[in-house]
């Protein structure tokens, strides 16, 4: 049988039980509410930048463009006839009509920049400075094709790559042409398409 | 007083596991930004764990080619000469080293190898770190050549 006191001590303690439910409850929804916004923050992070796929893009071109003017190896001579290789000359060819390249795009300007320059093997010469590299010979050869404006935006991102500017991709590879002569090839492309990439 | 110490310990209780969770919420959300930013940039370096086996280099490919079918001072190509002698020439190898260092990084590793005999071009050795990359050509059921480019 239970005294008055004991009575009155386990009606208090169910009170007190009641308040800190109440308080619980709340806790309860604003823990809801922080790893809601967590979960909202996590995914507005993660899709809130474009994928930017210009250099892959770049790349494709680029090795597009490799297999069109070199077959297993074996320049083909339309690339360089008109070069005796002791002038270096510059040219402004279709290489997307001689490539089959789409250079169309969403946007009114060009977005696409491609330059492909011949040199001769025995004169090459490259220097490494700062982790960059630079080609210290000049090319028998240059052609180019697409948005010319682009071009200035490879040669200032050698050292550090800026978003809002053309992406560039640079790829050299070797070849011969029909008369043995030892060539590298350096083949540029730029990817403008900054409003859909860079944010 | 049981009461009051219970009502403390309860509370102690939420308050760490409330600190828990802000502290993984801080966590994911500083990984998603992480993850984010190095999955926005796509290229084939980057990309390299998802493309595995399908990061074929076209151009050491066409370098490869290219060097193949260039002719040595016996006016054969380089193709023909693997194929009789199983083997490559000290010229041959000194323009193996002109071909493939000048396509490529001077930071990279690049070897060569015919029938499994690996000669280095580079100065910079392999290290058990970094991806490798294979090109590889038949020359005839006995022999094999082998461009090896570490980056």
């Amino acid at each position: 049988m239970l005294n008055k006191k004991a009575i009155t001590h386990t009606h208090r303690e169910a009170l007190n039980r009641k308040g800190a439910d109440k308080i619980l409850s709340v806790y309860w929804f604003a823990v809801l509410f922080l790893v809601a916004s967590g979960v909202f923050g996590m995914v507005y992070v993660f899709y809130k930048y474009p994928f930017d796929v210009r250099e892959m893009e770049g790349q494709i071109i680029t090795n597009r463009i490799s297999e069109c003017i070199s077959h297993q190896g074996v320049l083909a001579s339309e690339w360089i006839d008109n070069s005796d290789g002791t002038e270096s000359t510059r040219e402004k060819i279709k290489i997307r009509d001689k490539c089959n390249l789409d250079f169309s795009s969403e946007f009114d300007n060009e977005q696409y920049y491609v330059r492909v320059d011949f040199y001769d093997m025995n004169n090459f010469k490259i220097e490494t400075k700062d982790e960059t590299e630079k080609i210290l010979s000049s090319p028998m050869k240059t052609i180019f094709d697409g948005n010319e404006n682009l071009k200035s935006d490879c040669e200032i991102q050698t050292k550090k790559d800026f978003e809002r500017q053309a992406k560039c991709f640079e790829e050299k590879f070797y070849a011969v042409d029909e008369k043995n002569n030892h060539l590298i090839i350096k083949i540029t492309s730029a990817v403008r398409k900054t409003e859909k990439n860079a944010f | 007083m049981h009461s009051k110490s219970g009502q403390i310990a309860e509370t102690t209780t939420w308050i760490v596991a409330t600190l828990i969770i802000i502290v993984i919420l801080v966590v994911s959300l500083y990984a998603s930004s992480e993850i984010s930013e190095s999955a926005r940039a796509v290229n084939a370096k980057k990309s390299i764990i998802f493309l595995k086996e399908k990061n074929a280099d076209l151009l050491l490919k066409q370098s490869l080619f290219g060097f193949l079918i260039t002719k040595n001072a016996d006016g054969k190509t380089i193709y023909q000469s693997i194929a009789e002698k199983n083997a490559l020439s000290d010229d041959e190898k000194s323009l193996a080293k002109d071909v493939f260092v000048n396509t490529n990084s001077k930071e990279n590793s690049i070897a060569i190898s015919v029938n499994g005999v690996q000669s280095l071009l580079t100065e910079k050795e392999f290290s058990t770190r970094g991806n490798k990359k294979t090109e590889s050509m038949k020359i005839n059921p006995g022999s094999e050549l082998k461009i090896i480019l570490q980056e």
